[in-house]
């Protein structure tokens, strides 16, 4: 929120959302996945939102969720017309909450610049990560590393960056075996750019590393890109700034 | 009517666990993958025209695959009318029997073969050394992998789970009881030429010469081979008898057509604009003419493939088999093929074997072997929804078969509780007491049901003291909060 308001957005919360359901979508348990997506739609659509209709967008933290809406929601609908208690107004909706909706490194990316930040940032070495979803089903996937760097860091892509951290909603729990092999992974290409922190746009796959990690007991920074970008504006960059935001468990403000 | 496929007796669990605790396997898989998926991208980047190319081959596939019946009809007659017999074969025990009597017939006892998925998935070489027959493989890695008695692990490398030094060990045992010299190193070129000599005999000696087909040509009755070894050329000439054992979904319309998919197989199967042999057979040896077989039979193959058509899976039938999909899927690089547990693997694997042998053949394949990330689909030269089809076999698998009823208990409760937002609060509620007999040093390590595959390797965070949902509640109804700086993460 910060972030965004420095750029000089007025920001609103749609407090009625909860999932987008992808999780239960991808497992096939459609009608769960159904019921989550309606509340979502209602949620953002009467979502009172400050300024013109033009000006309106919503900004989405993970680009699986974002591209869950925006790309996998039309085949739900059009499931979800031949099941009973199917209301026409659903594609209505559907079509003005998608229209606006953006993934938050996509919105950076066109907002306006924020105030330079008080000091010079050090050229620390981030390492990036790209979900899937947002590299293949939104192809958003540069705009974060431009990001980073406008902060004055340098951005680190891994080897084999293109693979899959292996986290796939619920795959992580059925297959815990195989998606901790990917992790393993992900995370040695990662850690092996010498970077001193780990950000991505994806929630999920950072809950999956950072819980990876926490568990080999490795104490790595896994920042989301939004709180890399509230340091990065408080000129508050530092390695040790990094490790404190980027504990896996979050300290209470 | 459902195909039939061979299929690993040894359930799900022990398949994954025995790929996973073999690091040598998967560093040669591995390898091997992301070979192939770097020169299929190189190739592509060097070569512009390639993309309009790509577009107009999957466009003459799925054309086919719309009009099927009618292109089969047409190759048949075109066929006969060059001189071949061409025979619709239901399954694997129709091709096995028919070659086996025709095998009675021409007194014919050794058969040589070049690679084909075909005959994998009909369990050919099985079926046909039961009848007495002798079978040899003679693509090179088809040769390794029979030699070691195992499946192929790639569907163009089949023996990709396999090293240099694996490979010069096998041919040297082969070579002792052969009672000749074996390879004289394990590089490259010697491996080939041990193979090639033994080979050489294998080709002279044989009867009948099994092929696959990677298309057939409706127009012009004509049966397409591309290979890099040549082994193809001489499986399909040198033998008296001459046997295609092909897919129906191999069918083309036009000659046209072929121009535009040919180059596909190479370019995005191993990077190259196009494979070192392409053959093209129309039909048996013309009377007066010097070479090719006497006889030539193409059997088109249904194996399940029918009822695919006209519903929402026939891309599926558009696949040429390039193996670019296994190159780049995460799941196959850490398994490899054997863990799939029939014959093709990799995302066109775990889709098509359920759709081909019926939803409740190897029913972890859609669920176990995908985490959706969507590499195939933008790998695969056909465009085929491969990432959709997961999601949809996944549905109809929990709409028809049924889960465990826990894990459905567990979905149902879990969409419902985050439905509205009441409900949502009930579950911070729950969640939030039931947390404290799951942590350790502030962090949740257990959970129950399926849930707690998640711990069983990974942490998780607690649910914040106060999650952003109730901050933004307490904000709006307190003014003095409305600094958006103190937002927890
Ligand atoms: S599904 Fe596509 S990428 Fe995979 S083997 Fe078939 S054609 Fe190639």
């Amino acid at each position: 929120m910060a972030v965004m308001e420095r750029r000089g957005a007025r920001v609103a919360f749609a407090a009625g959302q909860t999932c987008c359901g992808q999780f239960a979508y991808n497992a096939g348990h459609w009608p769960e996945a159904w019921g989550m997506a309606k509340n979502l739609l209602e949620a953002l659509d009467t979502l009172p939102q400050p300024g013109p209709e033009a000006a309106r967008t919503t900004v989405g933290l993970s680009g699986s969720c974002v591209a869950m809406v925006r790309e996998e929601y039309p085949k739900l609908l059009d499931w979800a017309a031949d099941q009973p208690g199917w209301d026409t107004s659903w594609p209505v909706r559907y079509a003005r909450v998608a229209g606006r909706l953006l993934e938050f490194s996509q919105w950076l990316g066109r907002a306006v610049p924020a105030p330079p930040p008080p000091e010079a940032a050090s050229p620390t070495r981030i390492a990036l990560h790209t979900g899937c979803h947002m590299r293949r089903v939104l192809e958003a996937g540069g705009e974060a590393a431009r990001v980073i760097e406008t902060l004055g860091l340098t951005v680190a892509i891994p080897e084999d960056e293109d693979q899959c951290c292996g986290f796939g909603g619920t795959y992580a729990m059925t297959e815990p075996k195989i998606s901790t092999a990917l992790a393993d992974a992900k995370l040695a290409a990662l850690q092996a750019t010498g970077a001193e922190a780990l950000v991505s746009c994806d929630w999920g796959c950072l809950l999956h590393l950072g819980g990876r990690l926490s568990r080999r007991g490795a104490a790595w920074p896994v920042l989301h890109l939004a709180e890399l970008v509230d340091l990065g504006d408080r000129g508050d960059l530092s390695p040790a700034r990094l490790a404190q935001v980027g504990q896996f468990v979050r300290e209470d403000p | 009517m459902a195909g039939s496929l061979p299929r690993d007796p040894a359930p799900w669990a022990v398949r994954r666990d025995r790929a996973l605790a073999n690091p040598r396997l998967r560093a040669n898989i591995g390898r091997v993958a992301r070979r192939l998926a770097g020169a299929r991208q190189q190739a592509y980047a060097s070569y512009p025209a390639g993309r309009a190319l790509r577009v107009a081959g999957r466009d003459a596939k799925r054309r086919a695959v719309a009009h099927l019946e009618p292109l089969l009809d047409q190759l048949r007659d075109q066929l006969s009318a060059n001189g071949a017999r061409v025979i619709f074969a239901e399954g694997p025990k129709e091709v096995a029997d028919y070659i086996v009597s025709l095998a009675a017939r021409r007194g014919a006892q050794r058969v040589v073969k070049s690679k084909s998925m075909l005959t994998e998935e009909l369990d050919l070489n099985r079926r046909l050394a039961a009848a007495g027959l002798t079978v040899r493989e003679t693509d090179l890695g088809e040769y390794i992998i029979q030699l070691l008695d195992e499946r192929p692990s790639h569907i163009l490398a089949p023996a990709a789970h396999r090293n240099r030094q694996e490979i010069a060990a096998i041919f040297q045992d082969t070579a002792d009881r052969a009672g000749v010299p074996g390879p004289t190193s394990d590089e490259v070129g010697p491996l080939a030429a041990f193979a090639r000599a033994r080979l050489r005999e294998e080709f002279l000696a044989a009867d009948i010469g099994i092929t696959g087909a990677n298309f057939l040509v409706a127009e012009t009755g004509t049966v397409v081979l591309v290979t890099n070894e040549g082994n193809a050329d001489m499986v399909a000439s040198l033998p008296p008898v001459h046997v295609v054992v092909a897919g129906i979904d191999k069918v083309l319309d036009t000659w046209e057509d072929l121009a535009a998919v040919i180059q596909q197989p190479a370019l995005s199967g191993v990077g190259q604009r196009l494979s070192a042999y392409t053959t093209l057979i129309s039909g048996p040896r013309a009377p007066g003419a010097e070479e090719g077989p006497e006889e030539l039979h193409v059997l088109l193959v249904d194996n399940g493939r029918r009822p695919l058509l006209g519903g929402p899976y026939a891309d599926v039938l558009t696949c040429i088999r390039c193996g670019a999909c296994y190159n780049v899927c995460p799941v196959y690089r850490q398994v490899g093929g054997h863990a799939y547990g029939s014959t093709y693997a990799g995302p066109i694997g775990a889709v098509e074997t359920p759709l081909l042998a019926g939803l409740n053949f190897l029913p972890e394949l859609p669920k176990s072997l995908c985490t959706l990330c969507n590499a195939c689909v933008d790998a695969c030269p056909m465009d085929i929804a491969l990432p959709d089809h997961f999601i949809t076999l996944r549905r109809q698998q929990v709409d028809e078969r049924g889960e465990p009823s826990t894990t459905r208990l567990t979905y149902r409760t879990w969409g419902r509780l985050w439905s509205s937002p009441r409900q949502y609060q009930r579950f911070l509620a729950w969640a939030r007491r039931g947390q404290r007999f799951m942590m350790r040093q502030g962090r949740l390590v257990r959970a129950p049901g399926f849930l707690g595959g998640w711990f069983e390797t990974r942490d998780m965070p607690p649910i914040a003291a106060e999650t952003f949902h109730e901050w933004w509640a307490r904000r709006a109804s307190s003014p003095a909060l409305s600094r958006s700086d103190e937002a927890p993460s």
